[in-house]
């Protein structure tokens, strides 16, 4: 299942994103999109007061492609609690690569933070994503996150089906 | 007389079985079909005119004090005295005159069968009872000499009746009683609503008025005719007001061609005649034109013919309108200062479904009559009111808006303050043909993840035509939903900029905040194109009054944030600059 999830988070679905996970090319021409993401690349890492102020409010903004994957991406890597609202949000986002990121970077802030992007996932309207779900629930447990999941499995039958054979 | 019941009226020893059969008897006699005669009544005369050239036909002596009954071309007339006179409309000959029953009549209706007539009786024993309410009497008297057939007394006090058929149709308390004209026996009890103090036929329609509603007694069914706004039936408490009107509006509901409940109906509010049209309810759904004078004469009857809409003028004068668009074709001198009317032969039901009048015209036309300060046209600027409400066009519901605000009303009269208070209610509740149900289970429709594609093009665009206040919290979570595709989500956005409601500002920043940097989204659907136009609709409102400060506040923010990033997409950039004021030649010299 692990595959789909790999193949969601590299952006290979329905989403003609780059993949976030190669190195970002340096810019031919002058891109401010491609420098914001390299801007966030460093400052994510960095993450002292003055960094997060700046990504925080960049973000608040509404941000460029590029920029908006250096975000999930990095807040996966860099996890932080602060970045939680945004991460919440992206969760919702059109685009089904951006929310299954945003997903997995809110999964990685703590165990209560997962236990949260199980259930977004859980009831994500994407079927790959409602997988991811799944995993993320049987990672992250709590009596709330298996109630759902058991909603999920009973009103999902492709992913109830995709879980079975997991099982064998 | 030996025939006749003489029992007391008690609704409560009486059979309710063959109520609606005799309803249904009496509404299917035919319609008058003769040539137009009109009938004026001044304070101390009674005048036949002709309808073509208001010329006087005839003139007599008498002091009418109530509305008159129309049978064929005979009018009986209550006249002072406590007598009725049955007058041939053609000619003045009296037909017959006697005295009526009881003491002060409360009203009275015919038909070739006989007149009914209820009445205020004194109680022969106030020293026993010196509390008891004031006991009404109900009789029939002939048509041919007036001679009274029977008489009944009731405890209750009994309301304004009509006859149809061979039976006479009595309010009391709770319940109409059918009564036979012939013999006063009772035919049939219904309970139709509370508190009934009026039944009036209009057409092969038999309505019971208890202030609230009206109810059709042919079928049991009960409409929502909305008389609170017109105030069609005042209310009598025993006593029939006024001569011919009730202060000043009425109401008629204009028969069908064929079969089925009324679709239209005549408003007359002083100067003001409304053609309204009726929805499958009953309630007044819009206009179908607007006529009104605008010298400071009034109207004080009204009656439809297959053609022409006939109006009698406070002067006397006769206006002819045409049927179809309002239009004046005629308008002859009149002969005296009439206080009410009666009209016989032509009544034939006409074929109404035409709209010559385009609806901008009537809108424009109602909403002319809203803003005239003129106070004695309240009830017909409420109506005017809940049919603009009622548009399905969200530009039309403005003007509701207008006079909500204070724009269309700026004085701080009486009529001002109550027309204001009901354009804010109007708008806190359900807008366009839905009412509170309908907009309740358009929020669910909306709600359930079934309601795709096709199915949530077409429930958006109702939200907008006939939706309610719940509607505009889901629409703002719907543009918040990924699963939807980039067509639903253009038509979710449409609605919303179409609707233009501050509560939804802060759900459309959000959205343009959040995509507008991103150009597969913004270039996949027009949708964020629509929430910048409702943003822009409340950052630069064409009045104050049309938004909030915090509504304000949020979209110019937005929009001011999305203007000028680096990273908006190009074109989304140049539709806002092009939207937004341009700034003036000082402004330009001074930024230089």
């Amino acid at each position: 299942m692990w595959v789909l999830v790999l193949a969601l988070l590299c952006g290979a679905t329905d989403d003609a994103a780059a993949d976030a996970n190669a190195p970002r090319p340096a810019a031919r021409r002058f891109d401010p999109d491609v420098r914001q993401a390299r801007l966030f690349d460093s400052m994510m890492k960095r993450a002292d007061p003055v960094a997060l102020d700046v990504v925080l409010s960049r973000v608040a903004g509404g941000l460029p492609p590029r920029s908006l994957e250096a975000f999930v991406d990095n807040a996966r890597t860099y996890p932080r609690d602060e970045y939680a609202p945004a991460l919440r949000r992206y969760a919702r986002y059109r685009k089904t690569t951006i929310r299954a990121r945003a997903i997995v970077a809110l999964a990685a802030i703590d165990r209560a933070h997962g236990a949260e992007a199980a259930l977004l996932a859980m009831d994500d309207p994407s079927h790959d994503i409602r997988l991811l779900g799944v995993d993320l629930a049987r990672t992250f447990t709590a009596p709330n996150v298996e109630e759902a999941l058991m909603r999920l499995l009973a009103r999902d039958e492709a992913v109830a089906k995709v879980v079975r054979q997991g099982r064998r | 007389m030996s025939a006749c019941v003489r029992a007391p009226l008690r609704v409560d020893r009486d059979k309710p079985a063959s109520f609606e059969r005799v309803v249904r008897e009496g509404v299917q006699t035919s319609n008058e079909r003769g040539a137009l005669g009109i009938v004026l009544f001044s304070d101390a005369h009674a005048v036949g005119v002709d309808a073509q050239t208001g010329a006087e036909l005839w003139r007599r002596p008498i002091r009418a004090f109530g509305p008159p009954a129309v049978v064929g071309d005979t009018v009986v007339v209550p006249v002072y005295g406590h007598r009725a006179v049955a007058l041939d409309a053609r000619t003045g000959v009296t037909t017959w005159e006697h005295a009526l029953p009881g003491q002060v009549l409360t009203g009275l209706d015919a038909t070739d069968r006989g007149v009914i007539v209820t009445a205020l009786q004194p109680d022969p024993k106030p020293k026993k009872r010196p509390k008891a309410s004031p006991r009404s009497v109900v009789g029939a008297m002939s048509m041919n000499d007036g001679r009274i057939r029977w008489t009944r007394p009731s405890d209750a006090l009994l309301g304004v009746p009509a006859a149809a058929g061979r039976a006479g149709f009595v309010p009391s308390g709770d319940r109409v009683l059918a009564v036979s004209l012939r013999t006063g026996r009772t035919l049939g009890t219904s309970q139709p609503s509370s508190m009934l103090d009026r039944v009036e036929r209009h057409g092969s329609t038999l309505l019971a008025s208890d202030g609230e509603a009206l109810v059709d007694l042919a079928v049991g069914t009960r409409y929502d005719y909305e008389q609170d706004d017109g105030q069609l039936f005042a209310r009598v408490d025993g006593i029939e007001p006024g001569l011919g009107h009730h202060a000043g509006t009425e109401f008629r509901l204009l028969p069908p061609k064929g079969a089925g409940a009324p679709r239209n109906g005549l408003f007359l509010g002083q100067r003001a005649l409304i053609f309204v049209r009726l929805d499958e309810r009953g309630r007044a759904a819009r206009a179908r034109w607007v006529h009104m004078r605008q010298d400071q004469h009034d109207y004080i009857d009204v009656h439809a013919t297959a053609d022409a809409v006939v109006l009698v003028r406070d002067d006397g004068a006769l206006v002819r309108l045409d049927r179809a668009t309002g239009r004046v074709q005629q308008e002859v001198p009149g002969v005296i200062t009439p206080q009410g009317a009666a009209f016989v032969g032509d009544a034939t039901p006409a074929d109404d479904a035409s709209e010559s009048v385009d609806a901008q015209t009537v809108n424009a036309l109602l909403m002319g009559l809203v803003e005239d300060p003129d106070e004695r046209l309240l009830p017909a600027q409420k109506l005017a009111l809940k049919l603009l409400w009622r548009s399905a066009r969200p530009q039309t519901r403005r003007m509701v808006e207008d006079v909500a605000v204070g724009v269309a009303r700026p004085d701080d009269g009486a009529a001002s303050k109550a027309l204001i208070e009901r354009a804010t209610t109007l708008m806190q509740g359900p807008w366009g043909r839905a009412d509170e149900n309908e907009a309740e289970a358009l929020t669910q429709r909306l709600k359930s993840p079934k309601t795709r594609g096709d199915a949530l093009r077409d429930a958006a665009r109702e939200a907008v035509d006939a939706g309610g206040p719940s509607v505009l919290p889901v629409l703002v979570s719907l543009i918040d939903d990924p699963e939807l595709s980039a067509t639903e989500l253009d038509h979710v956005a449409r609605a919303l900029r179409d609707l233009d409601d501050e509560s939804t500002v802060d759900g459309a920043a959000r959205f343009v905040t959040q995509y507008h940097a991103d150009p597969e989204i913004v270039d996949a659907s027009k949708a964020i194109y629509y929430l910048v136009e409702l943003l822009l609709s409340h950052a630069e409102p064409d009045l104050p009054q049309y938004t909030t400060e915090a509504a304000r506040e949020r979209a110019d923010q937005a929009l001011q944030a999305v203007a000028t990033d680096e990273f908006t997409v190009p074109a989304l950039r140049a539709f806002i600059e092009s939207h937004r004021e341009r700034p003036t030649d000082e402004t330009v010299e001074e930024s230089l």
